[in-house]
């Protein structure tokens, strides 16, 4: 399986995880708000499923296994998660902007 | 701009066609019907770049070439840019021999007319 | 050229094409030892063969490679996007001196400097002294900001920024943004940016894409353009300036020509007026000069023209002139388009379409004289308004048609040629192909081409790459022997087959020949009889040619084993209607023992013009799209009785109306009795209407002309074959409204 939730309560992706991965990847994180995507025995995840971590912004336990997930994605994911805080923060109907 | 060209050319429509692009383009252009004519505005008044018709009565492009070059200096150096229908390199050799500086092929745009003496002009316009 | 010449010519390119390969391969395992070693023998081999031929300036580029290389093999430095980039450049370079080599029939003569700069480029050279002209600088987009702010050392190492944002509905189209920008050589950065704002969790729609991908990369504006192709409408990229190098404006192809020209002028060997042919070379060529912005060299083209007038000879004017122009040439090599903007996915293929700049140049020329001639005309008619003569109207219009039609003859030659591409173009891959056919079968085989500059409509090239690749194959399976089958009759262990090209008139004619054992016609007959392709005395009586034609049956297969080299069966009849939608034919010879050929005649250009398909009389048509303005469904009480004619009004207009089955002597079949199904044409001012049974689609064929038993039939334009065998034959309405 790669995408399932395991008996620790963590969210494990692992080896290669397909588009079809984003929808059961979606529902469990709803089921389980706090928990966290263990991406450690992943070798590579479809845009579809990085869409959804990026909109979840769960903690991730790593590191992955691919690099490119952990020198790349990883990096992206967290400053993905420092824009959007940013844009939270400013005022609505500022008209400086 | 102290750009002056002079148009060597039989054709009166040709030489409309030039100074209207040249005059657009800022250069000041004077006009000649044949090399006899030419050497006689030269000489009176010089000429930044010419541009010589082959095919003219009583004195055609590569005689007045030849004559051009033979006069004193500074008049023997003025650039000349032969613009012909004919285009095969025997021509262009032809041109070259008689002393022409480029050769430039008709019918000849506005636009590659004013790139042309734009460059050998030095002037960007 | 001589034989020596000739041999260079075929390693050096199978070695630039190994290297290229081996390099490729390297950039994306830097670390791995047998890579490097690959690359280093390449252009170690490539080195020595230039020796051998005495290409000096080949020579001093590839050792200067070959040290950079040692440099990594010895660990002093290591494999950088840079460094393949400049390998690959000099394989380019080397690849189009043996391009140079065969078309001249010459070795290119390589001017020094232009050796010396690709030599300096496998140099840490300090950068250049700036020269007194502008630094051309891009404006860096926001989005490639952002990158650079998430990566600053991205400003100083240059590459190229990519952006890439696919449709929303990419996934179902099985596309993986992320996976694509991934493969990008030398990855440096990426950024992952919500097209919209994200909605909560729950409310996503976790398979519409709404992310666009930008990314910071090592690799050429080529390798990248190359990588994501496929997407290319969906993507933009641009290389960045890197802060420490930038270039002065090149010389302009306009200004080159001027300078070349005043270098012939002043070295032509005159009688009199050197004077004026020198002052005047002069002063045209420092004007030039100062226009393109190089003033400190035009300073010093001034000196040396001084000195020349004083000493009264060419030099040293010509000699200053000569080594700005080819500085001038590197100048124009070394800049890269700053900036590619895919529009649509279709222009990457015409970009596919290599086109000698020459060619374009005069298509480029014939558009402006046929502007002049178009002002030309304008001028007449104002002529003609103020009163002019008829007869100097008619002189000047008579010029202008001369000129027109030479103009639009010009157009069309040119055309035609832009569309021809070298057969090498399909060959080029196959040399390594055949060898590596070979080797998996435990056999020896290799390939041996000519004719590769042929030159062929690109249409007709991409059209053979299929069926020739399928007759290889079944040489290297079926007609080549085991090599202890080849030694035991007396064959040599290498087996030999040829490719090749030729134009005959107005066709191509491309052979595959091979020395293998032939076509077994016994086995042949065996299998035909066993599969019940005609009767036993039948076949019987057939002769040798006969017979051979039998492996153009489907699924005819005389292969003691099916290999996985050729698949099942030896493939022939999709050979053969591969070869006629062109308009061509196959034929086969073989001679048992000693081989077999294979040889496709094939039309040099086609016509592709598109139609519209559509069913008539229970027959299938096609008509040209040029002439269809729409198809409609008309309802039958909108059809007018106008005599013994039919007619309809559509949008005020009054439009006849056909039916093309009764037309066309078919059997009229109306299929709906409330609707008609009608599709309206043009021409010649005219519009007609002609009721059908049904639509289909548009296709773009390949029109035959008619010959034969068509050709005394009115109303048809041409044929062509159908994907699935039928013949579509298309129809000529202007004739058949006659």
């Amino acid at each position: 399986m790669t995408v399932r939730l395991d008996i620790d309560g963590a969210i494990v992706l692992e080896g290669v995880c397909p588009v079809e991965d984003a929808e059961p990847l979606q529902r469990l994180l709803l089921q389980h708000r706090e928990a966290a995507v263990d991406w450690r025995a992943c070798d590579a995840a479809h845009t579809a499923v990085l869409q959804v971590l990026l909109v979840a912004k769960p903690s991730i336990k790593g590191p992955a296994r691919a690099t490119f997930l952990q020198d790349f994605i990883l990096p992206a994911l967290a400053r993905h998660e420092s824009l959007t805080a940013t844009e939270e923060s400013l005022p609505l109907g500022d008209g400086g902007r | 701009m102290d750009k002056r060209i002079l148009i060597i050319d039989d054709a009166s429509l040709v030489r409309l066609y030039y100074r209207d692009a040249l005059q657009r383009a800022g250069y000041s252009v004077d006009e000649a019907m044949n090399g006899l004519e030419a050497l006689e505005k030269l000489l009176v008044t010089p000429a930044d770049l010419l541009l010589v018709d082959i095919n003219m009565p009583k004195m055609d492009g590569l005689t007045f070439l030849k004559s051009l070059r033979r006069q004193p200096m500074p008049l023997a150096a003025t650039p000349a840019i032969v613009v012909s229908t004919e285009a095969a390199p025997q021509d262009v050799e032809a041109a070259r021999r008689a002393g022409g500086n480029f050769y430039l092929v008709k019918p000849l745009t506005q636009d590659t007319l004013t790139r042309y003496v734009g460059l050998c002009c030095g002037i960007k316009s | 050229m001589n034989e020596f010449l000739k041999q260079f010519l075929i390693e050096g390119r199978e070695l630039v094409e190994q290297a290229t390969e081996d390099l490729l391969a390297l950039e994306e395992a830097p670390d791995n030892r047998a890579e490097l070693d690959n690359v280093f023998r390449g252009f170690h081999t490539l080195k020595g063969l230039a020796g051998i031929v005495e290409f000096a300036a080949m020579s001093r580029v590839l050792h200067a490679a070959e040290d950079r290389l040692a440099a990594v093999r010895s660990g002093e430095r290591s494999v950088t996007g840079e460094l393949v980039t400049d390998l690959l450049f000099s394989l380019d370079q080397v690849a189009q001196w043996l391009d140079e080599l065969e078309r001249e029939d010459r070795l290119p003569m390589v001017p020094d400097a232009a050796a010396a700069a690709l030599v300096a480029r496998f140099q840490t050279t300090a950068p250049e002294t700036p020269a007194t002209t502008a630094m051309v600088r891009t404006e860096q987009a926001d989005w490639i900001e952002g990158l650079l702010s998430d990566h600053p050392q991205g400003r100083e190492q240059g590459g190229v920024a990519v952006r890439y944002r696919p449709e929303p509905d990419c996934f179902f189209r099985h596309i993986d943004p992320v996976a694509l920008i991934a493969q990008l050589p030398d990855l440096r950065a990426i950024r992952l940016v919500p097209n919209d704002p994200w909605p909560p969790l729950q409310e996503l729609d976790p398979f519409a894409c709404n992310l666009t991908v930008t990314a910071l990369t090592g690799g050429t504006l080529g390798q990248v353009a190359d990588q994501l192709h496929g997407v290319a409408g969906r993507v933009e990229i641009q290389a960045l300036d890197p802060a420490r190098s930038w270039r002065p404006t090149a010389l302009s192809p306009e200004a080159m020509a001027i300078l070349e020209e005043q270098l012939l002028l002043v070295s032509d060997p005159a009688e009199e007026g050197f004077d004026g042919r020198l002052g005047s070379a002069g002063r045209i060529s420092t004007n030039v000069l100062r226009y393109m912005g190089w003033a400190a060299e035009a300073q010093k083209l001034q000196h040396g023209l001084d000195k020349s007038l004083a000493l009264g000879r060419a030099e040293p004017f010509a000699g200053v002139l000569r080594q700005l122009l080819s500085r001038g040439s590197d100048e124009a090599a070394a800049i890269e388009p700053d900036k590619l903007s895919f529009l649509r996915s279709d222009e990457i293929a015409v970009r596919a379409l290599r086109v000698e700049v020459e060619r374009i140049d005069a298509l480029v020329r014939l558009a402006g004289e046929l502007t002049v001639a178009k002002n030309a005309l304008g001028h007449v008619s104002r002529l003609a308004k103020e009163g002019a003569t008829p007869e100097t109207i008619a002189t000047l219009l008579s010029d202008q048609y001369a000129l027109l039609d030479r103009c639009v003859q010009q157009l069309q030659h040119s055309l035609l040629g832009i569309r021809l591409v070298p057969m090498r173009h399909v060959f080029r891959r196959f040399p390594k192909l055949v060898r590596e056919m070979a080797a998996h079968l435990g056999k020896s085989a290799r390939l041996v081409t000519e004719g590769a500059a042929t030159e062929v409509d690109k249409a007709v090239v991409d059209a053979l790459s299929e069926p020739l690749l399928h007759v290889l194959r079944n040489a290297v399976d079926h007609g080549i022997e085991p090599t202890m089958q080849r030694a035991a009759s007396g064959k040599s262990a290498v087996a030999t087959v040829w490719l090749r090209a030729a134009r005959d008139g107005e066709q191509i004619v491309v052979e595959v020949e091979d020395d293998g054992a032939g076509i077994d016609t016994a086995e042949l007959r065996r299998v035909a009889e066993a599969r019940g392709i005609a009767a036993a005395d039948e076949i019987a009586a057939m002769t040798q040619d006969e017979i051979t034609e039998l492996i153009f049956v489907p699924g005819l297969s005389t292969a003691a084993s099916v290999s996985d080299v050729s698949g099942r069966g030896v493939g022939m009849d999709a050979v053969r209607s591969a070869i006629a939608r062109l308009g061509g034919q196959v034929e086969v010879e073989t001679r048992p023992g000693a081989g077999t050929r294979v040889r496709f005649r094939v039309p040099f250009t086609v016509l592709m013009s598109q139609v519209l398909t559509l069913e008539a009389g229970g027959q299938v048509f096609g008509i040209p799209m040029e002439i269809v303005v729409e198809t409609v469904r008309l309802p039958r009480d909108r059809i007018m009785r106008v005599g013994a004619a039919e007619a309809f009004v559509l949008r005020n207009r009054t439009i006849p109306l056909i039916n093309l089955p009764h037309a066309l002597g078919l059997a009229r079949d109306p299929l709906d009795d409330s609707y008609a199904q009608v599709v309206i044409t043009a021409g010649a001012g005219q519009f007609a209407a002609f009721e059908v049974d049904r639509f289909g689609d548009h296709l773009e064929i390949m029109l035959k002309p008619v010959d034969g038993l068509l050709s005394g039939l009115p109303g048809i334009a041409g044929t062509t074959l159908l994907g699935d065998g039928r013949v579509l034959i298309v129809l000529d309405i202007p004739e058949l409204l006659n």
